[in-house]
């Protein structure tokens, strides 16, 4: 019997996509993912093989040229968080592949393990949230006292996509009301308290939890890499949720100085 | 420079490597690569001015992370963007579309144009680096175990 006869084309291609699918939907540069799945393919012994990736989908088509299998499939993966832990363990995963240390359903079974993962502590997220938004804003200019009215506000944007915008809301209104939140926040603490602050950097840093900082890079890198579809398109999410970020704070900037006088910034 | 500017880029870049779920034990790696990042430009910044010292901030960022990377046997892109936030100009791209949408359109082009000037020196530095080869950093030679 012949090796190649022995090879599941419609399998082995089935197994790579579901690791591109895994890569693709957190946070892995088109590159990545196209360079993934051809080791995998290749490893399993599948040489007649096409990937095309996009930021939101998978294109393969694979033959056997002995039986005239042919294996078509496309599939569309939406736009997604960035949970990069699950990049690393599948680059691990497949460092191992090609050093042969797995068989076809020990891979499969391992792509399951990590497809579950185990999403990070809330907790973590909130005080996460809340002292990032606090360093950026001292980063932007801010003082010490900026920085603490940042992660207050921080955390109170932790606690709101933790537990409302994540679970109910879309993006677009949830980075809506989470910026407007966060101004909201900003501006009491700006004209409540005494001590000086500077409310320009105060929001600026406190908006940042919701910049979407994967998206972007991954953008950048796309380009740069020459896959323009891809990153032309997370460029767009990213600016679409730029926009709606500086929608909310607006509303809430502009109510400010309706009520309070005093100009817009 | 003031101290607590690097403190807070370090501790900021861990923030929001957590948030990003980057495993546990590269957190301090991220945190190192976001402060050196930001301790370049603003070292820079004096002389050369944004658009440059992004660019030498995004190269040091580049070269550290993929050194990184080797060392710790990770994906680049881990340390890359977790590296590179302080820098992405999330701020500046907020204020232009906070002035588009509040219709002061001189200040939204002039805040517009230069994040944009920012995201092409990012761009650039990342290319840059990325074109190297990767025995520079693996320490392999060429006629080595090629990959």
């Amino acid at each position: 019997m012949e090796t190649t006869t022995d090879i599941d084309v419609n399998r082995v291609l089935e197994v790579s996509m579901k690791a591109g699918r895994i890569l693709l939907e957190n946070g892995a540069e088109i590159f990545r993912v196209e360079d993934t799945m051809k080791r995998i393919a290749a490893h399993f012994g599948v040489e007649e093989e096409n990937f095309f990736v996009l930021s939101n989908g998978i294109f393969t088509t694979g033959s056997d040229r002995r039986e005239k299998k042919i294996f078509a499939k496309v599939e569309h993966i939406p736009v997604h968080g960035a949970d990069l832990y699950k990049v690393v363990a599948l680059n691990q995963l497949s460092r191992e592949i090609c050093l042969g240390r797995y068989t076809l359903s020990e891979v499969e079974e391992k792509l399951d393990e990590i497809k579950k993962g185990s999403p990070a502590p809330k907790a973590l997220t909130i005080l996460a949230t809340a002292l990032g938004a606090g360093c950026f804003a001292v980063l932007l200019d801010g003082t010490i006292w900026d920085g603490l009215f940042a992660a207050l506000s921080g955390l109170a944007l932790g606690l709101f996509m933790v537990f409302i915008s994540g679970k109910y809301l879309s993006k677009i209104t949830g980075n809506i009301l989470g910026a407007a939140l966060v101004s909201l926040i900003c501006v009491l603490c700006n004209d409540l308290t005494p001590v000086p602050s500077n409310m320009m950097s105060m929001i600026a840093g406190a908006i940042i939890p919701l910049v979407p900082g994967v998206a972007f890079v991954n953008g950048i890198r796309d380009i740069g890499d020459g896959d323009y579809i891809s990153g032309a398109v997370r460029l767009l999410d990213a600016t679409l949720v730029f926009i709606c970020i500086a929608t909310g704070v607006g509303v809430v900037l502009s109510f400010h100085s309706y009520f309070m006088g005093g100009i817009v910034l | 420079m003031r101290a607590e500017v690097i403190i807070a880029a370090f501790f900021g870049t861990i923030a929001f490597s957590i948030l990003y779920s980057v495993p546990s034990i590269y957190l301090l790696s991220c945190g190192f690569i976001g402060a050196m990042g930001w301790v370049v430009y603003s070292l820079l910044m004096p002389f050369l001015g944004t658009t440059a010292s992004i660019f030498f901030a995004t190269v040091a960022i580049s070269l550290i992370s993929r050194k990184m990377a080797v060392i710790r046997k990770a994906p680049e892109i881990i340390f890359l963007i977790s590296g590179i936030f302080p820098l992405v100009p999330g701020a500046g791209i907020y204020w232009t579309a906070y002035y588009l949408v509040s219709d002061q359109m001189s200040l939204a082009l002039a805040s517009g144009s230069g994040a944009f000037k920012t995201c092409l020196a990012m761009v650039l530095g990342i290319a840059v680096i990325h074109e190297l080869p990767q025995w520079i950093f693996s320490g392999r030679r060429i006629g080595g175990k090629a990959k």
